[in-house]
């Protein structure tokens, strides 16, 4: 189970929960004075129980405000899509452009039926021009016809005229003057037939010029019937944008509808964040108020041991603060020196261990998110090397809850299974590490062996967080309901509904993300 | 213009019809060809042949002349495992301590018989579309090369060793992998790719920090770019956003990126004359719908400017995204109307 003997769970009551807090004493400074009571001093045992207690609550407050604090980040990244690009202005505009296009096709609609009934309209006025053209065409025939015969009479005088000459001359002196006359007439026919000829050529060119003209209507015509499809066509195409310009009302509709719930979410975000503000100023605020009362719990207790009893180092206090310094720099020999000290000054080594995981998820928290993974390495090392110098001198071993941990199948990406491995390890955890590319009856077997009720999976690919859900599915099979399977890796970073996808009951991004998640799986079991 | 003109315009910041698009399209040959990928990968003959079915398929701009970037460990005599779900997985590390550094010979890729065939489909694939597609090749960078030889928390533990330590085994680890991998990148820009991207998965500010990255990892990135004449183009796996201001005089070609590194940042960052690759997250295109993707796509489209190509982020694409999916990436490059301006 996951408290372990009275003394151990005082000690892990002091340690497991320690989160940075700005408002506290800086980690370098604190010189927290709370070495090991003597045995036997009630005083000393009664304020140092108290002591401890402050110590836990104020870890804890510092945890609640850790939580908050990732949870305004959740909030702040929320807000900041939700302000992100105008989400209203664009459902704004898209419902203006929507509703303008609609009355835009409208007019094309109206326009285009105008067009079509003027090109009609035209179209009927050059057909009866051209047949008034054909009736003029008509009527020079006639005027052909006509002269042809005033030809004919022009032709018949002269002949008269020319027999009255002849018969003039038959006639002699007689016959003269009626030889002027018949001369003056054969005369007027010759003239009647030129004048005649004229007025033939005259209408043969009013013939021509109408028939050019005929013809040139006809195109018109031609191109009057191309227009007026062209409108038909362009008239059906309105009507049916016009169609889809009022379809388009709906889902502009939506979207408006959309962008209005955004900007409620974003108002509830907004609030979210507020509330967790003030979350975060009361935390601030508890763990200040508890770290001053531990401070205090401290003094009483130094007071009251003996003095012989109170070691060189003082503190596991300063102990912590002087090991999250050396993880925050990355300073292995500043830890491993704090350490010795700690030893030589007689603090015991179990209680040098619990402080070991409320350093590390302070340096955490100190460095940020976004932290590269080289200095979660530095980090680990050094909390590897302390736990190797400080279990063996544990009598008892680490006998917190087991958990089985391992790479999934044909993963060979050790670094961050072993990174969360030693943060699990510094919070007490005994940790199964099976290593690189585990089979899933190997993790289960290992895990009802262990008596462990978390299994972890560590991936980088993924192809092989496809695991996770086989592991689950063979666990229902064996029955091993209380066995849930946590994962972490590069996947579940990228893409955050993976987890739910392949059926983990938990992820972790972190070691300190790991170290809360294991801790609320297996306290939540226990209770 | 055909694909190779597109990107290579890309590349040098030249005007583009529409915006090129080379979706890393690697285990994807294996069903298109209808063969399990474990066959698949095990006869790295058959890669030309199933990049050229999968350009039927998708019509995009680019072909990848490689199984998988896991076959550069083979050459040192790591051994890799086959999976029909997945890319292929070393087995086991090559250099157990550091003295195996100082013991290992640098090998020559051309000379085993997977590289080989490698070789071989970057040959097939320049005879069938060489100055029609742009065609690829990959290398794992001096830098990552060693996480895959002695793993990541070995290669971690060495950067941080007292300085003594250091000097001893890391310039020379450094040394043999960049000479391998510059080796690597020439063997196949001379069988035909027309470009090799150095995959650099350690070398990101997810992993390492501002200092170590100037201290170790970038030196490691000139020297190798310095003896490797050809484009080069750097993915730097992860979070990149924060290194590529010291990588801007970088003798590459263009940078690989991922989601969480903007693409107009990174242009910032970068500057002009080098091309931006990137950036759709690939896991996203395991769930996304195929017109979600589209719009993704679009959207980093708008956001990026000229000289920029269309591609995922991370090593490939999924083995389980949809053929709809990256339909819709090529869609949304073709119909994009691309930004003029010069970068």
């Amino acid at each position: 189970m996951w408290l372990w003997g009275s003394r151990r769970r005082a000690a892990s009551e002091l340690d497991v929960h320690v989160e940075p807090a700005p408002v506290a004493p800086a980690p370098s400074q604190p010189a927290e004075p709370e070495p090991e009571p003597p045995a036997g001093h009630p005083l000393a045992d009664g304020v140092g129980s108290l002591a401890r207690a402050l110590h836990a609550h104020r870890a804890r407050a510092e945890d609640a405000r850790a939580s908050n604090r990732a949870l305004l980040a959740v909030t702040g990244r929320a807000l900041e899509l939700a302000r992100r690009g105008g989400f209203a202005e664009v459902a704004e505009r898209l419902s203006r452009t929507s509703t303008g296009l609609g009355d835009a096709v409208g007019e094309i609609v109206s326009a285009t039926g105008h067009a079509a009934a003027a090109i009609e309209s035209y179209a009927g006025s050059i057909r009866a021009f051209e047949a008034e053209l054909a009736e003029l065409n008509r009527q020079v025939g006639e005027i052909h016809e006509r002269m042809a015969e005033i030809r004919g009479i022009a032709d018949r005088t002269k002949l008269l005229a020319l027999n009255a000459r002849i018969e003039a001359a038959r006639a002699g002196a007689a016959g003269v003057g009626f030889q002027v006359v018949a001369e003056e007439v054969g005369s007027l026919s010759v003239t009647t037939r030129e004048v005649v000829s004229d007025v033939v050529a005259a209408a043969d060119r009013i013939a021509e010029a109408i028939g050019r003209g005929a013809e040139r209507f006809g195109e018109n015509l031609e191109a009057l019937a191309g227009a007026e499809a062209a409108v038909r066509v362009l008239e059906g195409a309105a009507v049916e944008t016009d169609g889809r310009a009022d379809a388009l009302l709906e889902p502009t509709g939506r979207v408006q509808e959309l962008a209005y719930g955004q900007v409620e979410l974003q108002e509830l975000v907004e609030q979210a964040r507020l509330h967790g503000e003030h979350v975060d100023q009361a935390a601030s605020a508890l763990a200040a108020e508890l770290a001053a009362g531990a401070r205090a719990g401290d003094a009483l207790w130094l007071e009251a041991a003996p003095a012989p009893a109170r070691p060189a180092i003082r503190s596991l206090g300063a102990f912590e603060a002087a090991f999250e310094r050396a993880l925050v720099d990355d300073r292995p020999d500043d830890a491993a020196r704090a350490l010795e000290q700690a030893l030589a000054a007689d603090v015991a080594p179990d209680e040098l261990l619990g402080r070991l995981a409320g350093a590390a998820q302070r340096a955490y928290n100190a460095a940020g998110p976004g932290r590269p993974t080289i200095e979660h390495f530095r980090n680990a090392r050094i909390l590897e090397a302390a736990l190797e110098r400080l279990e063996p001198l544990v009598s008892d071993g680490r006998d917190g809850p087991p958990i089985v941990i391992g790479n999934a199948w044909q993963d060979f990406h050790d670094l961050g299974r072993r990174i969360v491995v030693a943060a699990l390890r510094a919070d007490g955890f005994r940790v199964v590490d099976l290593g690189l590319s585990v089979r899933n009856e190997d993790l289960v077997d290992a895990a009802v062996r262990e008596g462990a009720t978390v299994i972890g999976v560590s991936t980088l690919l993924l192809h092989t967080a496809k695991h996770v859900p086989e592991l689950k599915e063979l666990l229902r099979r064996r029955g091993l309901h209380r066995i849930r399977v946590i994962a972490g890796g590069a996947p579940f970073l990228v893409d955050p509904t993976l987890r739910e996808r392949v059926g983990a009951d938990g992820v972790a991004f972190d070691p300190a993300g790991a170290v809360r998640l294991v801790r609320h799986l297996t306290l939540g079991q226990a209770a | 213009m055909t694909g190779a003109e597109r990107i290579v315009a890309a590349v040098l910041g030249d005007p583009v019809d529409v915006t090129p698009v080379a979706p890393v399209l690697l285990m994807q040959g294996a069903r298109v060809l209808g063969v399990p990928l474990g066959r698949y990968f095990g006869e790295p003959g058959r890669i030309a042949e199933g990049q050229l079915a999968l350009l039927d398929r998708f019509g995009h701009d680019a072909v990848f002349a490689m199984p998988h970037v896991v076959q550069d460990v083979l050459p040192w005599g790591a051994g890799i495992d086959l999976h029909d779900d997945g890319p292929p997985s070393v087995n086991g590390m090559v250099l157990s301590s550091y003295e195996d550094i100082e013991r290992v010979a640098v090998p020559d890729p051309t000379r085993h018989p997977y590289c080989r065939h490698t070789l071989r489909a970057a040959e097939a694939l320049a005879r069938r579309v060489k100055g029609q597609q742009l065609i690829v090749g990959a290398v794992i960078g001096p830098f990552s090369l060693p996480t895959m030889l002695m793993g990541t928390r070995k290669l971690l533990s060495l950067l941080l060793e007292p300085e003594p330590v250091r000097r001893r085994f890391l310039p020379t680890l450094l040394e043999k992998t960049t000479a391998y991998a510059s080796r690597w990148a020439s063997a196949q820009l001379d069988a035909g790719c027309d470009l090799v991207v150095v995959a650099e998965g350690i070398a990101s500010a997810t992993i390492l920090d501002e200092a170590t990255f100037l201290r170790d990892a970038r030196p490691a990135l000139e020297r190798f770019v310095a003896r490797t004449p050809g484009l080069l183009a750097l993915e730097l796996v992860g979070h990149g956003l924060p290194f590529l201001p010291h990588l801007r005089d970088l003798g590459v070609a263009g940078f690989l990126i991922g989601e969480s590194d903007r693409v107009d940042a990174a242009r910032r960052a970068i500057g002009p004359g080098k091309a931006l690759i990137g950036n759709v997250n690939n896991l996203k295109l395991l769930r996304f719908e195929p017109e979600r993707v589209e719009f993704e796509a679009r959207r980093v489209i708008a956001a990026a400017g000229p000289g920029f190509v269309l591609s995922n982020q991370g090593p490939e694409i999924p083995w389980d995204v949809p053929d709809a999916s990256i339909e819709a990436l090529v869609r949304a490059a073709r119909s994009s109307r691309p930004a003029r301006a010069a970068a």
